[in-house]
C-alpha cells in the first residue's frame, strides 16, 4: 500500500477563478481532493523551501487565473517555420510525467502541475496575433496537453481555434497515448499533432510513468486514420551505452507501423538544455546519468561535444531516411 | 530526526512521556530528547516558537528525512469543529501581515484538514464572525517561517486540536490533557511514518572522492577553477559509470613537477574522467 498521496489529492484554488467553466469541470472531476483557497497561483507554485522531487511523487493541482502575457517568443531550442514567427503560449505549467532529462525541473521550483482556466484570454491575445501575421505557436510546451485533457479539454479548445485561423499553424507535442479529444474534431491542416517516440530502452531508464513506444505508435496511427497530420520526433535524442541500436530499433518499429506518406515530418533534436536550468537540476538529482554526461557549453545552453553531436544525428539521418525521403526529415538545436 | 516544538508544556507532556525524552535547558528553553527525538517548549506566540524552532534547527540535527512538528491547542469560531477534534493543517494566514503559507501534504493520512489563522493576541467570541471556518493560534505562522528557512515544505507538520469556541473562560486543564493524550496515539505513529518515508528514498549522493581529489589539489597545486572542474568531472563520473575513478597515485615527488607537468597531469585525469 502506497503511503504518499494520490495525485491531485489536493487542488489549490485562486479565489478569483472561481465562475470560471474550466474550474468548476476540474473540481467536479476531483470530487474527493482537498480544495484550499489561495490568493494568487504564486503563493504556492513559487514559494520557498519546496522539494521538486519529492512532490513529483504527489503532484499537487493548482487552478489559477493567467495575467498577461499569454503567449511568448519561441525558443531558438525548436524547430520554426523560417517563415513565420515561432510563439509558444502555457495554457498549464508541468507535467505529470516524470523525464529524468526534463528542463521544467530546472525552470520551475515545484513539480505541482498548474492549470490556467481563463482560456479565452489566451484565444483573444493568440487570434489577434495572428490576424495579419503568419505565427506557428506551441501550445503543448511547458506542459503536455494530451496527457491532461481528460483533466482540462484544453487540446479540443486550441485545435477549434487554430481550425478558424488563415495565418497560422500549431503544434501539440506529447507522449501521451490519449487521443479520444480527436473524436469529436475535424482535421484542420493548421494543426500537427506531434508525437515523442523514444526507444522503448529511453523510455525504461529516462521517461518515469510515460506510456510505452508501442502504445505511443498505436496513438499515432489512430490520429492519422482520423486524418490528422502527425510529425514524429526522436526529440531529445540521448547518449547512452547502446543508444545506436535503440535508436535504430525504435525507427525500425515505426516504420513497421506507420505509413510513411500519412507522416507529415519527423524531427530529430539532440539533447540540449539552457545551462541554468541544467545546473539547478543537478543541485537536486544525483539519480540520472542522462543529466551527467560529457557537455559543452553552445551559448547559453549545454549538449554534447560536437563529434557526439555528428554521431547521434548522422545515424538518426541514417535510419530515418531508409523511411522518409530527405525534405520530411529536419534536425532542430 | 523529529523535532517536536509545543507552546505550553500541557501540551508536550505526552510526547514526552511516549518517547521517554530527558530534560535539559537550552538558551532558557526547556527541551527534552532522546537519540531521535527531540521536543522543545516555546512558549505562546509566534515569535517565541520561530525562535524556539530555530534553536532546534541549527543544532545540526536536520536531515532530507527530518520532521519538524508543531502540536498544540487552537480556537475556532467553527462549531462544526467540535471541541477536543484534530485538524491536520494544510494552509497557515498569518493575521497581521495576511501572508499565507502552505506545508506540502505528500504522506497520506487518517486526518481531518484545516486552514489555521495566527493572530498575535487572544481572541475572544465578539470576533468570531471575521474568521469564518479557520482554526485559529498564536504560532502556526511563526513556527513555519522559521522552519522553512532549514527544511523543505514537506518536511513540516502542524497538528491542531480544537480547545475552545473563543470562549476560553471555560477551558479545563484536565480535558485539555486528557484530548492531547488521546490524540498521541495516532498522531506517534504518522509522524513516524512520514519520517521513515522521507527517509526511504534521499536522494544520496554516490559516494564521494573527496579526500582523494583534495590531495590531488594540493600536490598538483589545482587553481580553484580546475579543482571545480576535477570535481565536477569525478562526480558525473561517478553517476555514469556507477563506480568511482582510479586518480593516479601521487607522491611527494608530484610537488616538484614543473607548471606543465602539472598542468598537463590535470589535462590528463579531466580527459579519463570524461570517457
Amino acid at each position: 500500500m502506497s503511503l504518499i498521496n494520490r495525485s491531485f489529492s489536493h487542488i489549490y484554488v485562486e479565489r478569483r477563478s472561481e465562475g470560471y467553466d474550466l474550474t468548476s469541470k476540474i473540481l467536479k472531476r476531483f470530487p474527493d481532493s482537498q480544495k484550499i483557497d489561495i490568493a494568487h497561483y504564486k503563493d504556492v507554485f513559487n514559494r520557498p523551501g519546496q522539494s521538486f522531487p519529492v512532490q513529483k511523487k504527489s503532484r499537487k493541482l493548482i487552478l489559477a487565473v493567467k495575467e498577461p502575457p499569454y503567449l511568448y517568443k519561441g525558443s531558438d531550442f525548436c524547430y520554426h517555420d523560417p517563415n513565420s514567427d515561432f510563439y509558444y503560449t502555457t495554457p498549464a505549467l508541468n507535467c505529470v510525467y516524470d523525464c529524468d532529462y526534463c528542463f521544467l525541473q530546472g525552470m520551475y521550483v515545484s513539480a505541482n502541475l498548474v492549470i490556467f482556466v481563463n482560456t479565452g484570454d489566451f484565444l483573444k491575445e493568440a487570434s489577434e496575433l495572428v490576424r495579419d501575421n503568419p505565427a506557428h505557436l506551441s501550445v503543448s510546451y511547458e506542459t503536455d496537453l494530451p496527457a491532461i485533457a481528460n483533466i482540462a479539454p484544453l487540446c479540443a479548445v486550441w485545435i477549434e481555434w487554430a481550425a478558424a485561423q488563415n495565418h497560422a499553424s500549431m503544434e501539440i507535442r506529447t507522449k501521451s497515448v490519449n487521443t479520444g479529444y480527436l473524436k469529436h474534431l475535424t482535421p484542420n491542416p493548421q494543426t500537427v499533432l506531434a508525437w515523442t517516440l523514444s526507444p522503448q530502452t529511453v523510455i525504461d531508464r529516462y521517461e518515469h510513468r510515460t506510456p510505452p513506444l508501442i502504445q505511443r505508435i498505436e496513438a499515432v496511427k489512430r490520429a492519422i486514420q482520423l486524418g490528422w497530420d502527425v510529425r514524429l520526433c526522436w526529440d531529445p535524442v540521448i547518449f547512452f551505452p547502446g543508444w545506436e541500436d535503440a535508436y535504430s530499433e525504435s525507427v525500425k518499429t515505426v516504420h513497421r507501423s506507420v505509413p510513411q506518406e500519412a507522416v507529415s515530418d519527423a524531427h530529430i533534436g539532440v539533447f540540449r538544455m539552457n545551462t541554468r536550468y541544467l545546473k539547478n537540476i543537478q543541485r537536486l538529482r544525483m539519480d540520472t546519468d542522462a543529466l551527467y554526461q560529457v557537455f559543452e557549453r553552445r551559448g547559453e545552453s549545454v549538449t554534447y561535444p560536437a563529434e557526439v553531436r555528428e554521431k547521434l544525428t548522422g545515424r538518426m539521418i541514417s535510419a530515418l531516411g531508409e523511411f522518409l525521403p530527405s525534405e520530411k526529415i529536419r534536425v532542430i538545436g | 530526526m523529529i523535532i517536536f516544538v509545543t507552546a505550553l508544556p500541557i501540551e508536550a507532556k505526552p510526547f514526552i512521556v511516549q518517547y521517554n525524552l530527558k530534560q535539559r535547558t537550552l538558551h532558557g528553553f526547556r527541551f527534552y530528547e532522546n537519540d531521535n527525538i527531540r521536543l522543545i517548549i516555546s512558549g505562546t506566540g509566534k515569535i517565541a516558537s520561530a525562535v524556539a524552532a530555530t534553536i532546534m534547527l541549527t543544532q545540526n540535527l536536520v536531515h532530507d528525512e527530518s520532521v519538524l512538528v508543531q502540536i498544540g491547542f487552537a480556537g475556532t469560531a467553527d462549531r462544526e469543529k467540535k471541541s477536543g477534534s484534530l485538524w491536520l493543517i494544510n494552509s497557515i494566514t498569518d493575521h497581521s501581515t495576511n501572508r499565507a503559507y502552505y506545508p506540502d501534504m505528500i504522506v497520506k493520512h487518517p486526518f481531518r484538514e484545516s486552514g489555521i489563522r495566527t493572530v498575535d493576541s487572544v481572541l475572544k467570541s465578539p470576533y468570531s464572525d471575521e474568521y469564518g471556518s479557520e482554526l485559529i493560534d498564536m504560532e502556526a505562522s511563526g513556527f513555519y517561517q522559521a522552519g522553512i528557512r532549514f527544511v523543505k515544505a514537506h518536511q513540516i507538520i502542524i497538528f491542531k486540536i480544537v480547545s475552545d469556541h473563543l470562549d476560553i473562560e471555560n477551558l479545563s486543564e484536565e480535558q485539555l490533557e486528557k484530548n492531547m493524550n488521546a490524540w498521541r496515539q495516532s498522531v506517534c505513529p504518522y509522524i513516524e511514518l512520514a519520517h521513515d518515508e522521507l527517509a526511504r528514498d534521499r536522494n544520496e549522493e554516490p559516494p564521494g572522492q573527496q579526500d582523494e581529489i583534495q590531495t590531488i589539489r594540493e600536490r598538483l597545486r589545482l587553481t580553484e577553477t580546475q579543482f571545480n572542474q576535477l570535481r565536477y568531472a569525478a562526480q558525473a563520473y561517478g553517476i555514469r559509470r556507477r563506480r568511482k575513478f582510479v586518480f593516479p597515485e601521487t607522491t611527494s615527488d608530484t610537488d616538484n613537477l614543473t607548471i606543465e607537468k602539472r598542468n598537463w597531469l590535470f589535462r590528463k585525469m579531466i580527459h579519463e574522467l570524461n570517457q
